[in-house]
């Protein structure tokens, strides 16, 4: 049992100054106090990760991880200042101090505890959306992260390495990397947060869930499959939907798809690619979020949120020298490398169709639409920020890994090219059209937790019912048995002692005398 | 102060405050420092006696020898000193939340009141470091009648027939089959001292032994497991903060840190784990499952909380039964993280209802506007009970698991994961209702009910906020310390050597 107690507790857990930020942001009432706490917080982490010197020093992939999770809060913090939100920025801090507490653990336990962070940070985040859907959607994602968690704990327990451990922490994990059926978490818990939440939200839970694969379950053959039926599965729903941020909940599904693929390859490489697809989707999928959250703010189409919007369409797609790009173009290589190049092209087709539906058919659709108010520079300045990283990312992630190099190889990019001119082409004329768009469409492909969830629940009330009843009558019983029982003594005394007391001498002596007879006769 | 000193000291102390309280009942805010200073003085105590604990020399302290082999003895071990240590660190907590409780409501007999309690926590100190199970006994009754007027507190119709039940539960189970157990225990083995390792193996055959356990298990009606958890639920008639103590540290912590007792000292872990204890598993097992369920359906807070203790000690229970050094370090860990969880609870549930004059559920929509920091707190402490990192809570239910599989038990390791959920099932929905709900005077689908009226709003006063901030602070940083009080209670379980 000993090592599997292993948790360390000597050092404070990296991103602690954006935990702390986050428990005071929660506890101090004034919106803007809370956010300025955040940011002292997020300087305060920033420092003490890579300048300060006193941490562990993080691996180049774990740094830039975390790095791009303090964007996402600076982003997040810079968002929320136009659309106060407190539970969603105080749960976000403590979701972004423990991803990168996650990513700077390397044991399962960690993983465990601060995978339980996040989802608890994340729950409340979607409580707050304040609907009884999103109330719903929080009490089932708590409910289905903590089962998860509990089966790591199991994991834990077995001991890294067994079987049945392998076993326990595919399915713990793959509930929290929304692996099909338990995707249904992630569609429907995500639309319903505020614009603020589902920003936060977006990128800890499910990427620290992929880097913890990466970790604990590499070369997990099933998993190629798996993550191929998430890449494709996931894109189809994103071109018939018309809720936003429910299109890019289906377009996560299918991202995170494509790394559980490079998880299920487990190679080298493919791990490589994982992380590097992990750090730039961080980047490209809040940026989408952000943008979603803005514009649906604004009500119409300010043309400088149609820039932004632009901009965030263009790092998603699978460019060199953009975040998008990296990761994928390594997984594809990967594939090659095992043999299957007709996965390699599924991975770019829907990469390409991912860019067409959320990014490029919302600006088809909203240039023509004018009016609507405009867009406040706080939001263009967060979408900068994101920018800022994609770019990074994409520049200079050969230089975090040399498997990255591998991605500069010929043949993939004229796919790829091919791919993105036709989208293109589909989506700027009146071709789209033809993919009628409502809201919820293809709705029965998300199994739906939070119905099945919270009636799981209420399922609990007449059980407990039955239960109540029957202590009832066990109540009911025992008084009466201790009411016999009370009565026989009673009666027994008055039997003694009515006689008068000659009698019940008489009486005891009568019972001890047959006492002795009985011990010693 | 040597050892034999301080454990007096810790007996006495509470005694002596009592004595003083009532000397000093006219003067209530002198009253009430008598408890805070006898408070103090007793976490010092512990403090100390915990500190300079020293399992080489302790000796243990014989005040009377009543009959040859039967005497009135103390002796400090470590899983006394946790339990001592809990309840006297929680009391001041609680002292704090009485008078901001007692106050406010302004609440009668408030002498009668503190005076019992002190005596209660005396009690429990006697309970924490008897040396045998004849003092051990003695103590035990002694804490049942110094709470009875506690639980009787607001003299009502209901609550007088809620303590009636309190009292018969209690005093039937300890003179039936808790005091029949000790006799047979006396009678095979001719002792009552508790003997690291035991003094009954070999005694008798292990088919006795399991009934001698199930009578022990019953015996002990503080432990409340079912189907005897009748007056747990029963005495949620009492003031808040009696509730708390009861509920949390005093009462139901001395149950199941008896069942420890007498799991360590007396049967001896390994004798349990041969399979003496395996029928008391199935027990154990589906009361947490049952009273989880039964706490769902309580609309009324406190009914809710007292159900949640029923399912959480249970779990002490079930670690006794599972008879594994892992699985007491489980139940000596459950016994601190509850208490610590629970009366954070408890302590949240009364100072809703100090704010907002609401105690029901469905009553509470929306108030988390009102009293944000304690719904946080509130949170917190459903999050430890619950069992979940970072929040201390977690610590026992990994360490059941641990037990359970070892034992190869998997239908009991489903039983825990699913508990785990369950508890989240009653207790999420509290705090729900509280920060995302919308009140009732928004809600346009809500008619109002016959018998409801405008309650005139209540106000918090600081002393009720404060304590169930610090222990829902407490809980974090006890999943720090779980593992030094696992290295403080290692050696007498047989736990090895921790990292």
């Amino acid at each position: 049992m000993t090592e599997a107690l292993a948790f360390d507790f000597a050092a404070l857990p990296a991103g602690w100054p954006l935990l702390l930020a986050g428990a005071f942001a929660a506890a101090l009432s004034l919106p803007i106090a809370a956010r300025n706490v955040g940011w002292l917080g997020l300087i305060a982490s920033l420092y003490f990760l890579f300048i300060d010197g006193s941490a562990p020093a993080l691996a180049p992939l774990d740094g830039a991880l975390a790095l791009a999770f303090h964007l996402v809060a600076a982003a997040g913090l810079l968002f929320a200042a136009t659309m106060p939100d407190r539970t969603a920025v105080a749960c976000g801090l403590i979701a972004t101090g423990a991803g990168t507490a996650a990513i700077a653990g390397t044991s399962l336990p960690s993983l465990m505890i601060w995978t339980e962070v996040i989802a608890i940070a994340s729950a409340l985040i979607i409580m707050a959306g304040g609907t009884m859907e999103a109330i719903r959607a929080g009490l089932a994602y708590l409910l289905l992260q903590v089962l998860a968690g509990v089966l790591l704990l199991i994991a834990i327990v077995y001991g890294a390495g067994t079987e049945t451990a392998a076993v326990l922490i595919l399915i713990g994990l793959g509930i929290k990397a929304a692996l099909p059926p338990a995707h249904g978490w992630l569609i429907h818990g995500y639309p319903a947060a505020t614009p603020t939440g589902s920003l936060f939200l977006s990128a800890f839970a499910t990427k620290i869930a992929i880097l913890g694969m990466v970790r604990f379950l590499p070369g997990t053959e099933a998993l190629v499959w798996i993550g191929l039926a998430m890449a494709v599965g996931g894109v189809i729903p994103t071109l018939f939907e018309s809720n936003w941020r429910r299109l890019l909940a289906w377009a996560l599904v299918s991202q995170l798809g494509v790394m559980v693929i490079g998880v299920g390859l487990g190679d080298e490489a493919a791990l490589t690619g994982v992380r590097m697809l992990a750090i730039g989707h961080v980047i490209y999928a809040t940026m989408l979020f952000l943008v979603a959250g803005v514009l649906e703010r604004a009500g119409g189409t300010a043309p400088r949120g149609l820039l932004l919007l632009t901009l965030a369409a263009t790092v998603s797609i699978g460019v060199p020298g953009l975040a998008g790009y990296g990761g994928k173009a390594v997984i594809g290589e990967a594939l090659i490398h095992h043999g299957m190049e007709w996965a390699d092209i599924v991975v770019v087709v829907v990469g390409a169709i991912v860019f067409a539906t959320a990014g490029l058919r919302p600006i088809m659709d909203r240039c023509r639409v004018t009016g609507g108010h405009t867009v406040a520079g706080r939001d263009t300045v967060a979408t900068l920020i994101l920018l800022a990283g994609g770019v990074g990312i994409g520049a200079f992630g050969g230089l975090l890994s040399p498997h990255a190099e591998a991605a500069f190889h010929g043949e993939p990019l004229i796919i790829q090219g091919v791919a993105l001119l036709a989208v293109i082409v589909f989506m700027t004329t009146r071709l789209r059209h033809l993919l009628p768009q409502r809201d919820n469409a293809l709705g029965f492909l998300a199994v739906p937790w939070p119905r099945w969830v919270t009636g799981a629940v209420d399922l609990g009330i007449p059980v407990g019912n039955v239960l109540v009843r029957l202590g009832e009558e066990f109540a009911t019983l025992l008084g009466q048995g201790g009411r016999f029982g009370g009565r026989a003594v009673l009666g027994l005394a008055r039997f003694v002692t009515y006689g008068g007391v000659g009698d019940g001498v008489l009486w005891t002596v009568a019972l001890l005398t047959l006492v002795l007879i009985v011990s010693f006769g | 102060m040597t050892q034999h000193e301080l454990m007096l000291t810790a007996i006495l102390l509470p005694f002596a405050t009592a004595l003083l309280i009532v000397v000093c009942g006219r003067f209530p805010n002198l009253r009430e420092a008598v408890t805070l200073v006898g408070a103090g003085g007793l976490a010092l105590t512990v403090f100390k006696l915990i500190a300079g604990f020293d399992a080489a020399t302790a000796t243990p302290l014989v005040l009377a020898e009543i009959l040859p082999g039967f005497r009135v003895m103390l002796r400090a071990e470590p899983i006394g000193l946790v339990f001592a240590g809990v309840a006297a660190g929680l009391w001041g907590l609680n002292s704090l939340y009485s008078i901001g409780y007692m106050r406010a409501e302004h609440a009668p007999r408030q002498t009668r009141f503190y005076a019992c309690f002190a005596v209660a926590l005396g009690s429990a100190m006697a309970i924490a470091l008897a040396g045998n199970l004849a003092t051990l006994f003695v103590a035990y009754e002694a804490l049942t009648f110094a709470t009875y007027p506690l639980v009787v507190h607001w003299q009502t119709e209901g609550a007088i027939a809620g303590a009636r039940r309190y009292l018969a539960y209690l005093l039937a189970t300890s003179l039936v089959p808790f005091f029949g157990a000790i006799v047979w225990t006396w009678i095979a083995t001719g002792t009552l001292d508790f003997t690291p390792g035991g003094i009954l193996d070999g005694k008798m055959d292990d088919g006795l032994l399991a009934i001698l356990l199930f009578m022990f298990a019953y015996g002990v009606g503080k432990a409340a497991l079912m189907p005897m958890h009748g007056w747990l639920p029963a005495a949620m008639v009492a003031p808040t903060p009696v509730s708390a103590l009861l509920h949390a540290v005093a009462v139901v912590k001395a149950g199941v840190f008896t069942l420890l007792k007498i799991a360590v000292y007396i049967f001896g872990i390994e004798v349990i784990g041969r399979g003496v204890g395996d029928l008391l598993v199935v027990v154990a097992a589906a009361s947490v499952i049952a009273a989880s369920l039964i706490a769902m359906t309580k609309d009324d807070l406190k009914a809710r909380l007292a159900y949640s203790t029923v399912a959480q000690l249970a779990m002490v229970t079930l670690a006794v039964a599972l008879g594994e050094p892992i699985a007491i370090a489980a139940g000596i860990l459950q016994l601190v993280m509850h208490a610590w969880g629970k009366i954070t609870l408890f302590f949240g549930a009364g100072a809703i209802q100090l704010a907002t004059h609401k105690k029901k559920l469905s009553e509470i929509a929306g108030i988390g506007a009102k009293v944000p920091l304690l719904m946080i707190a509130f949170l917190f402490g459903s999050l430890s009970v619950a069992g979940l990192p970072p929040f201390g809570g977690m610590w026992p239910k990994f360490l059941l698991l641990e037990a359970s599989v070892d034992r190869h038990m998997v239908v009991l390791t489903v039983c825990l994961g699913l508990s785990t959920l369950l508890t989240l099932g009653y207790l999420v929905p509290i705090f729900i209702q509280a920060f995302f709900r919308k009140p009732h005077d928004e809600d346009p689908h809500h008619l109002p009910g016959k018998d409801e009226h405008h309650h005139e709003e209540g106000s918090l006063p600081v002393l009720a906020l404060i304590p169930p901030v610090v222990t829902a602070a407490g809980c974090v940083v006890l999943f720090i310390a779980a593992p030094a009080i696992l290295g403080f209670v290692a050696p007498v379980i047989g736990l090895g050597v921790l990292p």
